[in-house]
């Protein structure tokens, strides 16, 4: 769901002043929480999610997804600060080196993937997890953080004038309900993975010991 | 970094590496849900403003090898690049006074 330039018309400063707004409390995040042995996470994460964006998989209706990544992040984190930092790596890069998203258009899809993304799985998963343990949530907190941030690529889009608002929110809703299930696998298969053979690196092992984590994640959850 | 930390960078970047080689072979060409949806709405096309290096990752003349170096290049880019990020932005404060 990269927006290219021109998409956005004279809307796109908006998001841009949303980004580094949003970016400011990554900054804060990660002065508080980002200890030595998460940065290698956080670059191997980033790189991750630049890659698997490049595998396109079809779906019905002669259209493809990807992988956004946002959810993953969020969750593997527990905090939507952390998803914002990694998805603007990763979209200034693809922008700047590939032309996949436009350079405009950056601050609206930081803000759709990364803040967008990553706040509703976070706050979804936090909400769900005590209802129907660690993994599913995590799955629908994905399927939900791809769809509705779709939807508001539509009604950017609607704002912008580039699509009416029915066609974008029907359009992108059912094409990215279907992309929202191959987000849910594989944040589910990643999950899985970590908590395997780096369980220490999920901030759901480590938010019990020590007030620090949680600390954060309240500060956030009051905004 | 801890041996555990180069294993997992390591580990990584062997999957990254494994997605940009397989990736321009398997990936579907079809539009995604944002250009399809445009499609639906009747948008026209814009030609980009702004000429990148590796245009949709692609390197010119060079087919599908170009699309996996692209890949790769792009990785080690971002890798580097959220490396050096996180290594600016880690905790700041000595250990003692996080407690």
């Amino acid at each position: 769901m990269h927006i290219p330039d021109g998409f956005l018309s004279w809307t796109w400063p908006i998001y841009y002043v949303i980004m580094f707004v949003a970016l400011y409390f990554s900054l804060r995040w990660a002065r508080k929480n980002l200890d030595e042995k998460l940065i290698p996470l956080i670059a191997v994460l980033s790189a991750g999610i630049f890659a698997i964006m490049s595998m396109n998989m079809p779906i019905p209706f002669g259209t493809s997804g990807h992988m956004l990544g946002g959810a993953l992040v969020a969750i593997v984190f527990l905090a939507p600060e952390a998803a914002v930092l990694v998805l603007f790596i990763v979209l200034l890069v693809q922008a700047l080196f590939f032309g996949d998203g436009g350079i405009t258009a950056l601050g609206a899809n930081v803000v759709n993937m990364g803040l967008i993304g990553g706040a509703v799985a976070y706050f979804s998963f936090r909400g769900l997890e005590k209802f129907t343990g660690k993994y599913p949530a995590a799955a629908i907190a994905a399927w939900l953080s791809l769809f509705i941030a779709a939807e508001v690529v539509a009604v950017e889009m609607w704002l912008a004038g580039t699509f009416p608002l029915d066609v974008g929110l029907a359009s992108m809703g059912i094409y990215h309900a279907f992309i929202g299930v191959i987000e849910a696998i594989l944040t589910v298969v990643v999950l899985i993975a970590l908590d395997k053979l780096r369980p220490d690196l999920l901030a759901w092992n480590r938010k019990t010991s020590g007030g620090q984590k949680l600390e954060g994640s309240e500060e956030v959850a009051a905004k | 970094m801890s041996t555990n930390d180069k294993y997992l960078v390591i580990a990584g970047v062997i999957i990254c590496l494994l997605i940009a080689v397989m990736s321009p072979f398997i990936a579907s060409p079809d539009p995604d849900g944002l250009e399809k949806s445009a499609e639906d709405a009747g948008v026209p096309e814009v030609e980009a403003s702004y000429e990148s290096p590796f245009p949709d990752y692609t390197i010119e003349g060079l087919d599908k090898i170009g699309e996996i170096s692209a890949l790769v290049i792009g990785i080690i880019i971002t890798l580097i690049i959220a490396y050096i990020v996180a290594i600016a932005l880690r905790r700041r404060n000595p250990p003692e006074a996080s407690k």
